[in-house]
């Protein structure tokens, strides 16, 4: 039996009165790709957090190489070959790869440092596990995945030994993770452990060596994934079957009036307030949703979907072109607000990464009225505590947002029930157009479950539905058309029929089907 | 020095006279260099310094204070440094700590300030002039030329030499702060504080502590700034005695767009404007009866300053994440 890399040893934490981890433990063999799943606030993320230094365990003990370690900062964890690739990645973009992953080299001199060393070292690095960049390239250059492989290096750089992945976006298409499989292999053969935090369980079965499933704040089991199948796993996630990928329901309303209009939608890059002329953001954008539909826009991280959503709801301006929503046309130069466009029957749940749904501080109660507060029941009647006191509950439990307590502060929710509670404010206004953007990107699939099945009971209703979603999985369930956005421009539609994976994905990569 | 206390003098009209004028230009910028040289290193890792002023004012009165009790003036700089890095110290504890307000807790630094200093003032030491003995003494340049009135003599003896040992330092640190952010690990960490913080927080660096650092560098420098009032350029405390030139320094700052030379530049243009404005007291506008007013010329720092905020010349460049609290 190997010594483990990282050993996690009768580990608790709570958070206020909440236990996020009850002793729990997990053991990292090295060489080996190790998966860890679990349900939104099962306490994945605390447990990661932990290995990182970026939280402390109330007690137990955690070992690296058999020898006892006190991570009291991520920079300690560093030092001891942990690195964590985390899911927004964060460079200095008109820097060099070079410049960027020397910023932490350890300081010898405080006046000059040379970094031929380092840049030795790295030429190496790139030699043997085959990235595809120069390290003089500007950061701004590069694309998302690349950006994330630049991660990867920099923790090959610092002697890296135990890699975590919390919840990597580059899983979700089968052209980016299909570098970053490769990667993994080399790594394994170095002895470099990977441990992946992910929901995406069709995934983890395919490429983990090991799986552990947290439950409760405890680490229930630990599994080979080739003894069990992709149902069993999901039980052992949430307690009972999940069918995944999720089935799509067929539509069985008939086509509607047209709820949303986009026409020749051109946006341009802005800085400083000031138009920059070559970038072109958006161009040409030029699509339609009908109520009872739901349309999907595919692309790769930066391709635009981003801000299409954003001048939808209201939150950016574009340069030319109109929208047309329900029966009110907006020009570029028109006064078009976040209130506006609520007033139009539009919702919107933004990106989850940008953590734009929720006031941490608030109480979940507050934040579940958060864009809606100023909707009176009476001429006199401000605010109710009981009233938003009870209208949380209801929607906790309806959905299923654990621990059902409204007063709790937004911010020690885990990630996903905040996620959860956002869709259902929005979806419980019942509008007409909905907006979101990838939203089930950090949910378990009992809860990516729950959402779909409220998804399609609103389009019954006749909403129409936009989503923005890198997860094709994903996309295949969900769209009745799919859009696909390369480069700021909308480079295929697709309808229900045509959709594959392989198609998908290559149109994403190159924006066209043949290359 | 004749020249300057000459009511008669009427205008700027030969070579002598601009060269009387520059030199009180580079008096009366080297402190605006030192405090704006210290909002520098506190604003390009992010975190905003509108306690310049009240810095300056403290370290004056400390430095005055304790030239005045032990004799020696070079302590006093160092205790002029202590006490303005003790504020900077508050400041970053209250902004990077406890993420309070930047603009806030520099207020509250200003008011301090102000108020204390009038109080101890009062009660320590005596108000006025200290001795010459206890001031920082100039310094003259080697015999190398003649005194007579070639211009290279006149710029030799009356603009450079026989200045003290910090205005010579002001402009010295101005190149060491090049270097600094051109070549030191720290300075490319200190920029990347206030550029991208979440890109350094990756990178494994400690963003608060480099904040920490750069923030107590530029106390330091602050405590200079004061220490060249009241030991170098006068001599002795006097009530609020920094009138606004931190205030000044900070819109050099600004003016001087976040980089070591610009603010260089534009200390040397506002204190320039400030010697001019001396000198116009009084002074008809082309002989047409109307008096120039001065206060016209004392504005301009702060209008120069508000166009260039205003994106009318050239484009401000601020640190993107300057007074940004950041979530890791």
């Amino acid at each position: 039996m190997l010594v483990p890399a990282l050993e996690l040893k009768d580990v608790s934490k709570s958070f206020d009165t909440n236990e996020a981890l009850v002793s729990a433990s997990l053991s990292v063999a090295p060489g080996s790709i190790h998966g860890v799943i679990g349900e939104n606030g099962a306490g994945k993320s605390t447990l990661m957090q932990i290995a990182y230094g970026l939280e402390q365990p109330d007690s137990g003990v955690i070992l690296i190489d058999a020898v006892r370690v006190n991570l009291d900062c991520p920079q300690t964890a560093i030092n001891y070959g942990i690195g964590m690739l985390h899911q927004k990645v964060s460079w200095l973009d008109q820097h060099t790869i070079l410049e960027n992953i020397v910023l932490g080299d350890n300081i010898h001199s405080y006046f000059y440092q040379s970094s031929i060393q380092s840049e030795q070292n790295l030429l190496q690095l790139i030699r043997e596990y085959g990235f595809s960049f120069d390290l003089g390239t500007k950061m701004a250059d590069l694309s998302y995945g690349q950006r994330q492989q630049v991660d990867i290096l920099r923790a090959l750089h610092r002697g890296v030994r135990v890699l975590i992945l919390d919840e990597p976006m580059a899983l979700l298409s089968p052209i980016e993770s299909g570098h970053l499989l490769a990667l993994f292999s080399l790594l394994k053969t170095q002895g470099i452990a990977v441990v992946i935090v992910s929901h995406k369980l069709i995934a983890l079965h395919q490429i983990c060596d090991i799986i552990s499933v947290v439950r409760h704040g405890r680490v229930s089991n630990n599994i080979a994934p080739k003894d069990i199948t992709l149902m069993q796993l999901t039980k052992l996630v949430v307690g009972r079957e999940v069918i995944i990928p999720h089935p799509s329901q067929p539509l069985n309303v008939k086509r509607g009036q047209r709820l949303l209009r986009i026409n020749q939608l051109n946006v341009q890059f802005h800085r400083g307030g000031k138009r920059s002329k070559n970038s072109i953001k958006l161009s040409n954008i030029d699509f339609s949703v009908d109520s009872g539909q739901v349309v999907v826009m595919v692309g790769l991280p930066n391709a635009g979907q981003d801000e299409l959503l954003d001048i939808i709801a209201g939150v950016i301006a574009f340069d030319s072109g109109y929208l047309v929503i329900g029966d009110r046309r907006i020009d570029s130069g028109a006064r078009y607000s976040i209130s506006d466009a609520r007033r139009n029957g539009v919702s919107y749940v933004p990106n989850p990464m940008h953590e734009l749904g929720l006031v941490s501080e608030f109480s979940m109660a507050e934040s579940a009225l958060l864009g809606y507060q100023n909707i009176k029941r009476s001429f006199f009647s401000g605010f109710s505590r009981q009233h938003n006191f009870e209208y949380c509950l209801n929607l906790m439990t309806q959905w299923d947002i654990r621990p059902a307590k409204p007063d709790m502060k937004s911010g020690f929710f885990s990630g996903g029930n905040q996620q959860k509670m956002v869709i259902a404010r929005e979806v419980s206004r019942r509008p007409t157009l909905l907006l979101l953007n990838q939203p089930t990107h950090s949910i378990d699939v009992g809860g990516v479950e729950l959402i779909y099945q409220h998804l399609f009971e609103l389009r019954q209703q006749g909403a129409a539905i936009l989503v923005a979603s890198n997860d094709l999985d994903e996309v295949i369930s969900l769209a009745d058309r799919v859009i696909v956005m390369h480069q700021g421009e909308v480079c295929a539609q697709l309808s229900k029929d045509q959709l594959s994976k392989e198609i998908l994905g290559k149109l994403m990569l190159n924006g066209a089907i043949n290359e | 020095m004749a020249a300057l206390n000459n009511p008669l003098v009427t205008a700027v009209d030969n070579f002598e006279q601009w060269i009387l004028l520059l030199d009180s230009t580079i008096r009366i910028a080297t402190p605006l260099l030192f405090a704006a040289l210290a909002g520098m290193l506190s604003e390009r890792s992010g975190i905003i310094d509108i306690g310049l002023e009240g810095k300056m004012l403290v370290s004056a009165f400390a430095g005055a204070a304790w030239a005045a009790h032990s004799g020696s003036p070079w302590q006093a700089v160092l205790v002029a440094m202590a006490a303005a890095m003790s504020l900077s110290m508050l400041h970053a504890f209250a902004c990077i700590t406890h993420k309070g307000d930047q603009i806030i807790s520099g207020v509250a630094i200003n008011m301090l300030a102000l108020a204390i200093t009038a109080m101890l003032g009062q009660r320590l030491i005596y108000q006025g002039v200290l001795t010459d003995d206890l001031r920082l003494m100039p310094l003259a340049f080697p015999e190398l030329l003649p005194h007579d009135d070639t211009i290279v003599s006149l710029i030799y003896w009356q603009l450079l030499s026989g200045h003290n040992a910090l205005v010579y330092f002001a402009f010295v640190t101005v190149l060491l702060l090049v270097v600094f952010f051109k070549f030191s690990p720290l300075g490319k960490r200190l920029s990347a504080a206030g550029e991208n913080p979440l890109a350094l927080n990756r990178s494994g660096v400690s963003v608060e502590l480099t904040r920490y650092l750069s923030v107590l560098a530029g106390g330091a420098l602050c405590g200079l700034a004061g220490a060249y009032l009241s030991l170098g350029h006068g001599a002795g405390f006097v009530d609020n005695m920094t009138v606004g030139k931190g205030f000044i320094a900070l819109a050099a700052l600004i003016f001087g767009q976040w980089r070591p030379v610009g603010v260089m530049l534009s200390c040397l243009l506002f204190g320039f404007l400030d010697a001019l404005s001396i000198r116009m007291q009084g002074i008809e506008f082309f002989d047409s009866g109307y008096i120039i007013p001065v206060q016209l010329i004392e504005m301009l720092p702060y209008v120069l300053t508000v166009l260039v905020l205003a994106g009318f010349i050239g484009s401000s460049s601020a640190p993107k994440a300057l007074g940004v609290h950041d979530k890791f």
